[in-house]
């Protein structure tokens, strides 16, 4: 698939300081989410920066769209939203207002300017609140408010910083719908949150950032291959416990939590084939499997696995 | 262009959606109470005043609602919206958008103030039909919208720059009073300048001065309400009616250029974050034109016989603050500084250098406007030596700057470290003059000097040392 956004040898360094992002590079296809995963301070925000058109990389290439973001940052923004950790909005205009700038400043003219105020209003569930102050808002509609003014213009790239942070679980789930929904029509998305499950639910690509530089990235399924020790999957026996302690220790299964009395396992597997292949040799030596279920995501996983080798 | 005028109007918009009848209705009815009040005023005065206008005295009244509401207001409106966009993070959304810095700097211009120059359209309308109906001479239209038009963009840009400079944890709530506060006080002074003959060549260098300076050129309201009648003969003898001719031009290519320096000064500041606010030739600059603008009109009072020492007072007087502005700008922040390795005129480099070439350029426009009589006048009064000292103490400020931005971190520590320090240079002057006018007051007032002249000294030398050894703790932890 063509991609849409290409990040090549990537650097940031601030003067006399250690480097925030070190040779990163990574590229995304249209119509997929790329999540942004590490700790504070790894460098995610700043590549979010740069790729906004924020922050002059010091060294490497970005290109979105065939444009140059680097030397053709004023194109470059007609194709790109950035929604950032922590942003603020013009509490005294209505959301209407609000959109109706933002669409001025990206040249809309007026009839199609009014059109998609109207369908975003619409698609965001804001269309009651149009001539409220935006102050008045809850943080879920001023979050939904923000996506709509990153994508008044209808951009090729949306950015997101932290978009869930302290939204509850019903705006996140909301959240989430809508970015799925977005992705599906073509959009490409990158995303750097903390709430690895809500990621793994939407995100198709990831980047694990640690100290300024990536240390995994590619597909969720192809990452999570390479962990060491896999995935961790919990698996729930209602009868034969002994018989599967028997297929456990035959197949040098390291068991991360064992409860044989409540006849729970918790253990590490590659890949779903080996999921398959276990529970087929258990179910053939009498063991009655009730549940078999992942006890992290694969992204959880990945990056658990990330941490620990760095921390190694 | 076409985004200049996207920022234009959307900018404006915001500002004054929905409300823009309503403004304009307000406009119309100041421009109403602006008439009202110059006919009650002239119908009441008739006795005292003959044939006073009333025309002419609601255009007096619209001009200086006019350039208190453009040279003060509006630069303290658009130095609120920056501080606060900057503050609150929406500055960099803005900077998402496909608008180049001109451009974003023109919507600020326009949309922050937008809803004040709708209120202003009615009285700007009566000052442009005063013009047309010859209630004054017709050449002081173009020169008052110059001046209007070019000292409103210059203040404006300079408010900006003041927001953009602070802080974004700093004070910036207070920028707008400090800038109001500022400019207004500017205003008041070079006002008073524009009524007295000695001094109105210098009340250009405020556009309020400099509007004020074109309504004492002629016969008028404002020339009957605010000079003195004795002083009268001398405002209409034929050197300050040649000045008064071209004083408007000189301060409008003033304003022009300065303005062009700080729109680029100001374009980089909204672009990104600067290592420094001002560039090391854009300082150089600014202070050569601030010296051009206040020195220009002392070659007409020197050959007009009234140079005195007290004008020189006034140019040192009047270029310390512009001294101070510009070093400051030029000085890079801690994380611009880096290791303080940058090329010495570099926006990275310490401001010193930079700060010799700023005072070497007053000195030679001074010389060349001067000449050996301005060598003259200083030889003759220890002006020279007086100039020097102040010169070299002058050169301990970008010590101060660069130490207080790369060694102090927070705002109020910076600030108590510049109080601290204008004490102490408030202190050296009347040291410096003792020592070089000659003792006044005994052999403790001499030893008082001294002893001031030695602190002088040593801060500047402790905090030089106490920058170096920073400098080379940087240099060793990059390395």
């Amino acid at each position: 698939m063509e991609k849409l956004l290409t990040v090549e040898g990537l650097r940031l360094r601030y003067e006399g300081a250690t480097e925030a992002v070190a040779d990163v590079s990574f590229s995304i296809a249209a119509g997929s989410i790329f999540a942004l995963v590490g700790p504070n301070g790894a460098g995610k925000t700043s590549i979010l920066r740069m790729l906004a058109t924020l922050q002059a990389p010091t060294a490497g290439s970005i290109r979105l769209a065939g444009v140059d973001l680097v030397a053709d940052a004023a194109e470059a923004r007609r194709r790109l939203g950035f929604l950032p950790d922590n942003f603020s909005l013009y509490d005294r205009m209505s959301p209407v207002d609000y959109l109706d700038f933002w669409a001025r400043l990206y040249d809309i003219a007026p009839r199609e300017r009014r059109g998609r105020i109207d369908a975003l209003l619409e698609e965001l569930g804001l269309t009651e609140k149009r001539g409220a102050s935006i102050g008045s808002l809850s943080r879920g509609m001023r979050q939904r408010l923000g996506l709509g003014r990153a994508l008044i213009h209808e951009p090729k790239l949306l950015l997101l910083d932290e978009p869930a942070s302290a939204l509850d679980p019903a705006a996140r789930e909301r959240l989430q719908a809508l970015l799925i929904r977005w992705k599906r029509r073509g959009l490409a998305i990158v995303i750097s949150s903390h709430i690895l499950p809500d990621l793994a639910a939407i995100a198709d690509a990831v980047g694990i950032m640690e100290r300024g530089r990536m240390v995994q990235s590619g597909s969720i399924s192809e990452v999570a291959r390479d962990v060491e020790g896999g995935q961790v999957y919990r698996i729930e026996l209602v009868g034969g416990i002994d018989r599967a302690r028997k297929v456990f220790e035959e197949r040098g299964v390291n068991l991360r939590v064992a409860e044989p009395e409540a006849g729970c396992f918790e253990l590490p597997l590659g890949s779903e084939d080996e999921v398959a292949a276990l529970v087929e040799a258990l179910v053939l030596r009498g063991a009655r499997v009730r549940a078999v279920r992942p006890r992290e995501s694969a992204l959880e996983a990945v990056y658990r696995a990330s941490a620990v080798a760095e921390v190694a | 262009m076409q985004r200049i005028q996207t920022a234009l109007s959307a900018f404006s918009a915001r500002a004054t959606q929905g409300r823009r009848s309503v403004l304009l209705v307000y406009s119309g009815l100041l421009t109403l109470a602006l008439l009202g009040l110059a006919h009650l005023i002239a119908r009441e005065a008739v006795d005292e005043v003959p044939r006073l206008d009333a025309l002419a005295l609601a255009d007096m009244f619209a001009v200086m609602l006019l350039g208190g509401a453009l040279f003060v207001i509006a630069p303290a409106m658009v130095a609120a919206q920056v501080g606060e966009e900057r503050r609150s993070g929406t500055l960099d959304l803005l900077r998402t958008a496909p608008l180049s810095p001109t451009a974003l700097t023109v919507g600020f211009l326009s949309g922050a103030p937008a809803s004040l120059y709708l209120v202003l359209a009615g009285p700007l309308v009566l000052h442009v039909v005063a013009g047309v109906s010859g209630v004054y001479p017709l050449a002081v239209l173009p020169q008052s919208l110059l001046v209007l038009g070019l000292g409103a963009g210059a203040m404006m840009l300079l408010s900006m720059l003041a927001a953009l400079s602070i802080g974004r944890e700093g004070p910036a709530g207070a920028t707008p009073m400090l800038v109001a506060g500022a400019l207004g006080i500017a205003a008041m002074s070079t006002v008073g300048m524009a009524a007295d003959p000695g001094s109105a060549p210098w009340a250009h260098v405020h556009p309020a001065g400099a509007l004020a300076g074109i309504y004492c050129s002629f016969d008028g309201p404002y020339q009957h309400s605010f000079v003195s009648s004795w002083r009268l003969d001398r405002f209409r003898d034929a050197q300050s009616a040649s000045m008064q001719l071209i004083a408007p031009v000189f301060a409008g290519l003033v304003y022009l250029v300065g303005s062009a320096i700080l729109l680029v000064a100001a374009r980089r500041a909204l672009a990104g974050d600067p290592p420094s606010r001002l560039s090391k030739g854009e300082a150089i600059g600014l202070f050569t034109l601030a010296t051009l603008a206040i020195a220009v009109p002392l070659r007409v009072l020197l050959e007009a016989g009234m140079f005195d020492a007290g004008h020189l007072a006034g140019l040192a007087a009047a270029l310390v603050p512009v001294f101070i502005a510009c070093v400051i700008g030029a000085t890079p922040s801690a994380l611009g500084y880096g290791d303080g390795r940058a090329p010495r005129l570099s926006p990275r480099g310490a401001p010193l250098f930079a700060s010799v070439l700023m005072l070497g350029s007053a000195f030679v426009v001074l010389f060349m406007l001067f000449g050996h009589a301005f060598l003259a006048a200083l030889r003759g009064r220890h002006h020279m030596m007086i100039i020097a000292s102040f010169g070299l103490v002058g050169l301990t400020l970008p010590i101060y700057s660069l130490f207080s931005s790369t060694r102090l971190a927070t705002a109020a520590a910076r600030l108590s470290f510049w109080a601290a320090i204008s004490l102490m240079m408030t202190l050296q002057f009347p040291s410096l003059l003792t020592l070089i006018v000659g003792p006044r007051s005994g052999e403790v007032g001499v030893l008082l000097a001294k002893i001031g002249v030695v602190i002088g000294v040593l801060v500047p030398l402790i905090t030089a040392l106490r920058q170096r050894a920073s400098d080379r703790r940087l240099a060793g932890g990059a390395v």
